[in-house]
Formats: structure tokens, C-alpha cells, sequence
């Protein structure tokens, strides 16, 4: 230390030290309770600034991943508030880049001195120091003084040692209020997630009121979910009900599957047809959706009286039906998911409308059959309908909770959201025939067919060889419809009318299938020459065989306009232990 | 439908089992033709069929004319009565080899 040094006693050492002190001090306390960060750059670099007497100061911060240094604060007669400079530029550069404090006594004799400043402004920096802010091995920056305010004297290595005081307890001041700030953020955030998820949650239906034989549920893995199910009750009892996934996770999911949500609700009480309500949300999404984003949904109709259900599916899972007897069939989603391909609101999509008769449906997103159980495995739809099978002594509700409540790893948690529809039939059994349905026309859809065939025809006291002919031979003739009729077109439906009525001979049972395909030659119904080795071409002959009558019916009143075709086939049903199997005629 | 293949001295045997329908029965030509095309011997095992209609017994056929035509054998057994009976119908059950 120089004679010439002011602070050489010890009572002025002792008057800076408490200064210094006073300083850090008040650093922590300002910097922690820091509404307006800037401002508090400002006090700290007077603080200073007056402590060490020197006629300016300023605060240059790391950005741009840590390739620039950016003024954030200045004070003095040349204010280079939001000055850019790399962040190797510079007295200041080289002492963030070395970590440690640079001492220039004079300027002039330092090349790395950035002398812009100096020649814009007309100030004249003689002397600069500059000392690091850091926390551990994380650079923040740097504080950098000039120029004592007595004019003879020169910065030293004692200022330089006060000065990396200061810069190390405003580095810690600042990286504390940094962590404040972010933990505070952060709260914020999670609060307003949480304000969300509780509207979110409340446009879910109230399980307790939904009736008991169509109920769902929805547990979300976080705050907020992509999955929604809802149940609406007509005024004329029929009950409409939705379940859907919006692609992706998060708040944008979650705002889909608001707007997706708040369409259903208004459509479904002016659009008594699933497959016209799911087209028109379509049109609606495909406006203004994300690009990326999507909407996989089934919705449906259950008639208590009738006992039919009515469903479409836009590129859902699955939806499962589980017969009284407890055998699972899949039927699988006619069109795609929503919001990706434009179609026009008049359009309406292709629908199953079955009768229930005793028969649950269950709907679902894919965070059930991909979810965990605790065991560590995935659930599965085998899982699934095993679950199902074991809890076929509860009552619809609670079934589905247990069914969800297997979803969580052996850490109780949720890996994907949850999201279960169940649809069960209610009222007194209705009567076999007529049986009337329709369905997409695809493959899948053909075993749902023959399921609902066979039992009525069981229960209408049918022996089991009669009702096997009759089952494939309808079978066959629903094949022909998808894989001929429907060659050229991309979706269709199939509508099937079976009456059986009784005379003093026996029992005439009368089959209509109707498609709306282009119109096919009445020859498609009669068979060709039979080779016994030629693949295909077998299913016309079945019908032929096994049925008495087999035509297309293009008489009937209904028919002179429609767009499509209707086969009749016709079996006479001899009374008990005469039904056959065997072909009456044609053999 | 569900199916297993059991392999003895280069010798396969096909089990299917459930409903051979349009659906299902593109899993099971599948399964039939390679089954052809890799082993001197195949044998299907239809004990567990409860349904087969036309695709399925088509698919019967082209397993067959592919046996002929790669002069392999191709065989059926312990066809199950539902099955049997569509064979019957298609009037194929003399064309098969069927084992009891």
C-alpha cells in the first residue's frame, strides 16, 4: 500500500471495513425483498460507488448463453445501460472469462481497454477495475468501477480486494433473489394449475348423479388431463354419453378438450345421431385446431326404451362390448380422429346402432390398457377384460372404480391419464325378433353381427344346427356387402332387419340387408360354377344352400329411391327336431 | 382367433383356435403359407375352431395349392364338428387330408 493511500491507519481501515460490511448487509436485505431488480442494481453500484469513491460503476450480466455481456445497470456521468459487448471483450470480458479480479491503474497502457464508450461519450477513463460475480463455478457477470474520484489518486489491489468482496456478496444477494423469484414463479404457476384442473374437474358430469347403468370416471396423472368422458340426458330419456383423448399432454390439451367438451354438450341436444354430432366437431376443430393436435372421441346414444345403443368412433380405441354370456368383441374406430381431416358439417359419419339386450359397453382411453398395475405390468386389454370378468359382481360404478384404482405402479402412481365409460342395459329383456341393427360396414363388425343373431335365435328356441346355418350364411352375405359391394367406397353401413314369424308349418324366418353402395347385378346373388379349388366365390353358394330364397329386393316402396341394395334371404324353419342345416334347395 | 405352432423334426403344427373369420382370417393365411414355405410337413389342428366361413376356408385352399405346388404336405386334423360341417358344405372334405 502506497504512502500516499488515505485508509492506511487503522482507524479508517476499521470505518471501511464497517462500511463494507454495511454494505453486504444491505445488499442480502434489498436484493431478497426485491420488487423491481433493477432498481436494486442501481442502489448496490451507489453503494459502492460512494464506499470506494470512485466516480462510476456498473453491472454487466452473462446472456445469450453466456456469450454476451449486457449492462443492466450504471451509474456515473456516462450511463451504458444496455451496452452489448462479447463476453470476452474488454478489462471486463477478461476478468468474468479468468474468474478473478482485473486491476488496470491505467487505461491507456492496457490494449484490451474497449475505448468506444470513451470516444462517443467524450469521458476519459484513466483507471478501471473490474471483479467477477460468480457463485461456485457459475459466472453471472461482472461489476466494474472507474476512475477514484480523487483525481491523484490511482485504483490499487486494496480497492481490488473490496470490490471482489462486494461482487461475491451481490453475486449471492442476486443469485438468492433469483431462486426467490423462480420458486415464487413457480408457485404461481402451480396455483393457477391447480385453479385449472378444479374447473377442468368440474366439467367432468358428478358421478353421483349420472344414472346407474351409464357411468364413467376420469383420474388425471397430473394437474391437468386430455381425457374426458360426459353424460347427457335427453329430455325424452334417451341418454347420450362421450369419451375422448386429446393428443398430447399439458395446458393445450387440456384447453382442446374444454373446447371439444363444451361442443359436445351444445350438439347433443340438437343432433339426436353420434355420427352427425362427431362430423360437425370435426368441421369445428378442423377451423382453428393446432396444427398437430387432434381429437380421438366416441359418442353415443343408449334408447332405454328400445334398448338399442348408438355409437360412432373417430379414431378412439376400441370400443368393447361384452356379451351377457362374457365374451369380449372389439369394434374398432370407422374414421379418423378429429380435427385432422376436413370434411363438410353436412357429413355425417358411419354409426353402430345394436341392440344392448343384456350386453355391457365399455369405453376408454389408453391410459387404461397402458397403464400399470402394481405388479409392474402393463394391464392390457386381456388385463382389462380380465378385471372386467372379476368384477362382474359390482354394480356398474364401482366396477369401473376398481378396475381404475388397479392402475398404479407399486408407488401408488399414475403413469397416463384414466378415463373409463360404461354403458349397460336397463329394463325388462326385450323380445329376440325382430331384430333390427346396423353397422360399419367392416370387417370386425361381422362376429358382433353373428353374437347378436345367435342369441336371438337361441333364446327363440332354434336348434343349434339351424342356427349355425343360418348365422353363416348371414355372415356370408354381410362379407359380400363389405368386400364387394363397398370395394370402392371408404366407408358404409349395413342395416339388417330379421323377422321371424310362425305358422301352422313351421316358422318363416326373413332376413333384409341394406347397404348404400352402388347398385349391384342381381346376379351377385346367385352362385357360379363351383370348382372345388378356387378360393373365394364359396360365400354365394353358402347362401344358396342354406338358405330357400336368396334375392335382391328391388320392388319394395322404400327401395324405388335408395341408393344401395337390399338382399332378402328366407329360411322355413320346420317345427322341433326338423330344423336342417341342409339346403332345401339348390342341393 | 388364436394360433400356435409347434415344431417336430422340420414338421409344423398349426393350432388355431376361436373364430376364423374376414377378420382374423388374413392372421391365419399368414401363418398357413409360411408355415408352407418353411416346413415339409404342416399340419393344422382344428380342434379349436368354433366358426369358420368362406375367407377362412379359402384360406384353407391357398394353403393347400401352395403344399401342391411346393410338393410338401399339407394336412388337416381333429377339425372340430362346426368346422366340419363348412367343409362339408364347401364340399372340400374329401379334397383335405384329415386326420382324425
Amino acid at each position: 500500500m502506497s504512502s500516499a493511500d488515505p485508509l492506511t491507519s487503522s482507524d479508517a481501515e476499521r470505518m471501511a471495513s464497517s462500511t463494507y460490511l454495511d454494505i453486504m448487509t444491505s445488499l442480502t436485505r434489498e436484493y431478497a425483498v426485491a420488487n423491481d431488480i433493477d432498481a436494486v442494481h442501481i442502489t448496490a453500484l451507489e453503494k459502492i460507488s460512494d464506499a470506494m469513491q470512485v466516480e462510476g460503476a456498473s453491472l454487466f450480466l452473462l446472456e445469450k448463453n453466456d456469450t454476451e455481456l449486457v449492462c443492466h445497470a450504471c451509474i456515473g456521468q456516462v450511463d451504458v445501460t444496455g451496452m452489448r459487448i462479447p463476453a470476452d471483450a474488454g478489462i471486463v470480458g477478461r476478468s468474468v472469462q479468468n474468474n478473478a479480479p482485473e486491476l488496470v491503474a491505467d487505461v491507456s497502457q492496457d490494449p484490451d481497454f474497449y475505448s468506444n464508450v470513451d470516444q462517443q461519450s467524450g469521458f476519459i477513463t484513466r483507471s478501471i477495475l473490474s471483479a467477477p460475480l460468480n457463485i461456485r463455478d457459475h459466472k453471472l457477470g461482472a461489476i466494474c468501477v472507474v476512475n477514484p474520484r480523487q483525481p491523484d489518486r490511482m485504483l490499487n489491489t486494496r480497492d481490488s480486494e473490496l470490490l471482489q468482496s462486494l461482487a461475491s456478496a451481490a453475486a449471492l444477494a442476486m443469485s438468492n433473489a433469483e431462486m426467490t423469484r423462480s420458486l415464487l414463479e413457480r408457485e404461481r404457476v402451480r396455483q393457477e394449475l391447480v385453479l385449472a384442473s378444479s374447473v377442468q374437474k368440474s366439467l367432468l358430469p358428478d358421478c353421483a348423479s349420472l344414472p346407474e347403468n351409464l357411468c364413467g370416471l376420469s383420474r388425471s396423472a397430473r394437474e391437468m388431463s386430455g381425457d374426458f368422458f360426459d353424460v347427457v340426458t335427453l329430455p325424452d330419456g334417451k341418454q347420450y354419453f362421450a369419451i375422448a383423448d386429446v393428443s398430447g399432454k399439458g395446458l393445450n390439451a387440456a384447453l382442446l378438450m374444454v373446447k371439444t367438451t363444451s361442443l359436445f354438450r351444445l350438439l347433443a341436444k340438437s343432433s339426436p345421431q353420434p355420427g352427425k354430432l362427431l362430423a360437425t366437431i370435426n368441421h369445428e376443430l378442423c377451423a382453428n385446431i393446432t396444427a398437430g393436435m387432434f381429437v380421438t372421441m366416441t359418442a353415443g346414444i343408449y334408447d332405454p326404451e328400445t334398448g338399442h345403443v348408438c355409437i360412432c368412433n373417430a379414431g378412439h380405441m376400441p370400443t368393447l362390448l361384452r356379451s351377457k354370456s362374457g365374451r369380449y368383441r372389439e369394434m374398432s374406430a370407422a374414421m379418423p380422429p378429429l380435427g385432422i381431416m376436413c370434411v363438410t358439417a353436412d357429413d355425417r359419419y358411419p354409426e353402430d346402432n345394436i341392440p344392448l339386450c343384456g350386453s355391457a359397453l365399455y369405453l376408454y382411453t389408453d391410459g387404461v390398457t397402458e397403464g400399470h398395475t402394481a405388479d409392474g405390468e402393463e394391464l392390457g386389454l386381456e388385463g382389462m377384460c380380465a378385471a372386467l370378468d372379476e368384477l362382474s359382481d359390482e354394480n356398474l360404478p364401482a366396477r369401473l372404480a376398481l378396475l381404475a384404482d388397479r392402475l398404479c405402479d407399486e408407488n401408488n402412481a399414475m403413469h397416463d391419464d384414466v378415463t373409463l365409460l360404461g354403458v349397460e342395459s336397463i329394463g325388462a329383456a326385450k323380445a329376440a325378433f325382430p331384430l333390427s341393427f346396423c353397422v360399419t360396414a367392416l370387417p370386425d363388425r361381422l362376429v358382433v353381427i353373428r353374437d347378436l343373431l345367435t342369441a336371438a335365435l337361441s333364446e327363440s328356441g332354434i336348434d343349434e344346427d339351424t342356427r349355425a346355418s343360418i348365422v353363416l350364411a348371414v355372415d356370408e352375405a354381410c362379407q359380400n356387402i363389405i368386400r364387394h359391394a363397398y370395394k370402392d367406397v371408404t366407408e358404409g353401413e349395413i342395416e339388417g332387419h330379421i323377422s321371424l314369424n310362425s305358422d301352422s308349418e313351421g316358422t318363416l324366418l326373413h332376413i333384409a340387408l341394406t347397404d348404400h353402395a352402388p347398385e349391384v347385378p342381381e346376379s351377385a346373388c346367385e352362385p357360379g360354377e363351383r370348382d372345388e379349388l378356387t378360393p373365394g366365390g364359396l360365400g354365394t353358394h353358402f347362401m344358396n344352400d342354406l338358405m330357400d330364397e336368396v334375392y335382391f329386393d328391388k320392388e319394395s316402396s322404400d327401395m324405388q329411391n335408395h341408393r344401395g341394395n337390399r338382399l332378402i334371404m328366407v329360411k322355413r324353419i320346420l317345427h322341433t327336431g326338423s330344423g336342417h342345416d341342409l339346403p332345401r334347395r339348390n342341393q | 382367433m388364436t394360433y400356435r405352432v409347434e415344431i417336430n423334426n422340420g414338421q409344423a403344427t398349426v393350432f388355431l383356435e376361436g373364430e376364423i373369420d374376414l377378420d382374423k382370417s388374413p392372421v391365419a393365411r399368414s401363418i398357413l403359407l409360411s408355415s408352407v414355405k418353411e416346413h415339409s410337413c404342416t399340419t393344422v389342428d382344428m380342434s379349436g375352431v368354433e366358426y369358420i366361413d368362406s375367407s377362412g376356408v379359402a384360406t384353407l385352399v391357398e394353403s393347400l395349392q401352395q403344399a401342391r405346388s411346393r410338393k410338401v404336405e399339407f394336412q388337416l386334423t381333429s377339425v372340430s364338428s362346426a368346422a366340419m360341417k363348412v367343409l362339408a358344405l364347401a364340399r372340400l372334405d374329401k379334397v383335405f387330408t384329415i386326420l382324425d
